[in-house]
């Protein structure tokens, strides 16, 4: 159960002058019991990375296997492969469009063909999902909700289509410290109860210590780091070299490890962090 | 001297009308020239609708927004007051108007009718002192996200702005564009005394502040120092907002019985009063 890239390259404006390789013989695999975090700075390719797992992009060389099925092959097959990966992408709400929060859930599943009982289940799942209230929301205008139950509805109709696997390109960019906190705690719960493979882009090197199984770091288009959590970030050197930051947990106990004070500082949830510290604080009263 | 002056400022959405929404009630603040003001709050906290009316994006619905003494409402002080304050916005892409990086930031002066050696000057000034003066002749789109947020502000600062109000400028900036973003603000700030209204989720950014000021239902619910501002974890916690990492961790410490000094905010404070 995975998707799979084999030697994926891609060129934006091939033989042109602005000519450019945006991923070099990427080979990863992604498995739909990891939650797979992709992270990278700016224009290190993770976005086309992504577009390249429900075939929005056709890679310049190499394949794109979705449960086995090369999914840029013209056959019924791979349409159904592709519909397996649910996306969404920066600032869903922006795609938002119908004039009730119903509608707009239900347009996807409506265009796969699913008669209507079928469909209301989906829209009523999903909402139920993102927690927002059915009968209250559903004939409300999506414009006229506030961001973060915006976003949660775009999300929902992702939802609906009971993707396989579930891309999402930097969720919770704008959203307050809640918002963030109760989507990503969504994601870990979609990935848990519903089995769902997770994967996740994201600059925020706190959330991909504290969720991800597995870490994908993407430097000038080639993958430099493919490995769980634990292993990627001890690879600090690479991490910097990329451009990102060390998870802020990481951090403090390296400046607490540096000032003297023997701990731990391979732990990434709070907890553990706090616990860490005092014990070596009760342990070293004296440093 | 006081640079904005807000006396007990409301602004309702909708007036009149069924979904008529109080955004911000009865806001009074002051922030002093050359003063860095961050604000924090939730999404829907009123936050955005009080940096509009800083350089009268929004009116008042009731009560006053005073810029150096000059009221937002009055017509004849909107040239001076957009002038005075420059915005920044969450999105670079959407207040990037011009194909080539100089001209998006002359864009603004050409509107004062400032003669055009006198624009060069600014241009080449305002690039330089936001670092991007070898961008000059780039097309924006290929810049990154923190470089597009740079040349928001020279735009303003080539407006000779004295005060830059930034809403959540960094919120879609990688790691080291907010960097950029922040010390290049916090550079204008030290050197040149601009007054910055900085809006923020990043609690980590607006420890850099002089002033912090935290919002909850459109109303300033307490303000302070970082310092005494950031030590009130349980309280912001509460109002579903983050404090710095050191801060947090510090306060669980302090619970667990462990003696630690008050006001502690980054790494180095908490490893130094660790191991002290």
């Amino acid at each position: 159960m995975s998707i799979e890239l084999k030697n994926v390259t891609y060129t934006y404006m091939p033989r042109t002058p602005f000519e450019r390789t945006a991923l070099h013989e990427v080979s990863i695999c992604i498995k739909k019991d990891e939650f797979t975090a992709i992270v990278g700075h700016t224009g290190s390719g993770k976005s086309t990375l992504v577009q390249h797992l429900n075939g929005l992009l056709l890679p310049t060389n190499g394949q794109v296997f979705v449960e086995g099925t090369d999914i840029n092959k013209k056959e019924p097959a791979a349409l159904a492969a592709k519909r397996r990966v649910g996306m969404v992408f920066q600032y869903p709400e922006h795609q938002l469009f119908e004039e009730s929060v119903y509608k707009d859930i239900a347009f996807g599943p409506r265009n796969m063909e699913l008669a209507e009982e079928e469909v209301e289940r989906r829209v009523r799942k999903a909402m139920e999902f993102v927690n927002l209230d059915y009968e209250e929301y559903k004939e409300h205008s999506p414009f006229q909700l506030s961001g973060g139950q915006m976003r949660r509805v775009a999300i929902a109709g992702v939802i609906a289509l009971q993707p396989d696997y579930l891309v999402l390109d930097e969720p919770t960019a704008g959203l307050d410290p809640r918002g963030h906190k109760d989507l990503l705690a969504k994601l870990s719960q979609l990935h848990k109860q519903e089995k769902i493979g997770i994967v996740l882009v994201s600059h925020n090197m706190d959330d991909v210590a504290r969720l991800a199984d597995r870490v994908i770091l993407l430097n000038q288009s080639r993958v430099v780091i493919n490995s769980s959590a634990k292993t990627a970030f001890r690879e600090t050197k690479k991490i910097r070299a990329a451009g990102l930051d060390i998870p802020q947990v990481t951090a403090l106990l390296q400046t607490i490890s540096e000032q003297g004070l023997a701990v731990d500082t391979d732990v990434f949830q709070f907890d553990e962090a706090v616990e860490a510290i005092f014990q070596a604080a009760k342990g070293a009263k004296s440093c | 001297m006081e640079f904005i002056e807000l006396k007990d400022m409301s602004h309702v959405y909708y007036s009149g009308m069924k979904n008529e929404y109080k955004a911000l009630d009865q806001i009074n603040l002051s922030v002093r020239q050359g003063e860095f003001v961050a604000v924090i709050g939730t999404n829907g906290s009123g936050k955005s609708t009080l940096a509009k009316h800083l350089n009268a994006i929004l009116l008042p619905s009731s009560g006053r927004c005073l810029i150096r003494g000059m009221d937002t409402r009055e017509e004849e002080n909107l040239w001076q007051i957009r002038q005075e304050v420059g915005m920044v916005f969450q999105n670079p892409d959407n207040q990037i108007i011009a194909a080539v990086v100089e001209e998006d930031v002359a864009f603004g002066v050409e509107n004062l009718g400032v003669e055009s050696s006198q624009i060069r000057t600014r241009v080449m000034e305002a690039l330089r002192a936001v670092g991007m003066e070898h961008y000059r002749k780039f097309a924006p789109h290929l810049l990154s996200g923190g470089q597009k947020q740079r040349i928001a502000i020279a735009g303003a600062l080539a407006m000779q702005t004295k005060c830059l109000v930034l809403d959540e400028p960094t919120a879609m900036l990688d790691p080291i564009g907010r960097r950029e973003v922040l010390s290049t603000v916090k550079k204008l700030h030290e050197e040149r005394g601009i007054t910055v209204v900085y809006i923020t989720h990043f609690m980590e950014e607006a420890v850099k502040a002089d002033r912090v000021v935290v919002m909850e239902k459109g109303r300033i619910c307490f303000e302070g120092t970082p310092a005494a501002v950031f030590t009130q974890v349980a309280r912001l916690e509460k109002l579903g907002l983050d404090v710095p990492l050191a801060a947090k961790v510090a306060d669980r410490l302090r619970r667990k019985g462990m003696k630690l000094p008050a006001e502690i905010l980054s790494d180095e404070e908490l490893a130094v009063a660790l191991c002290r």
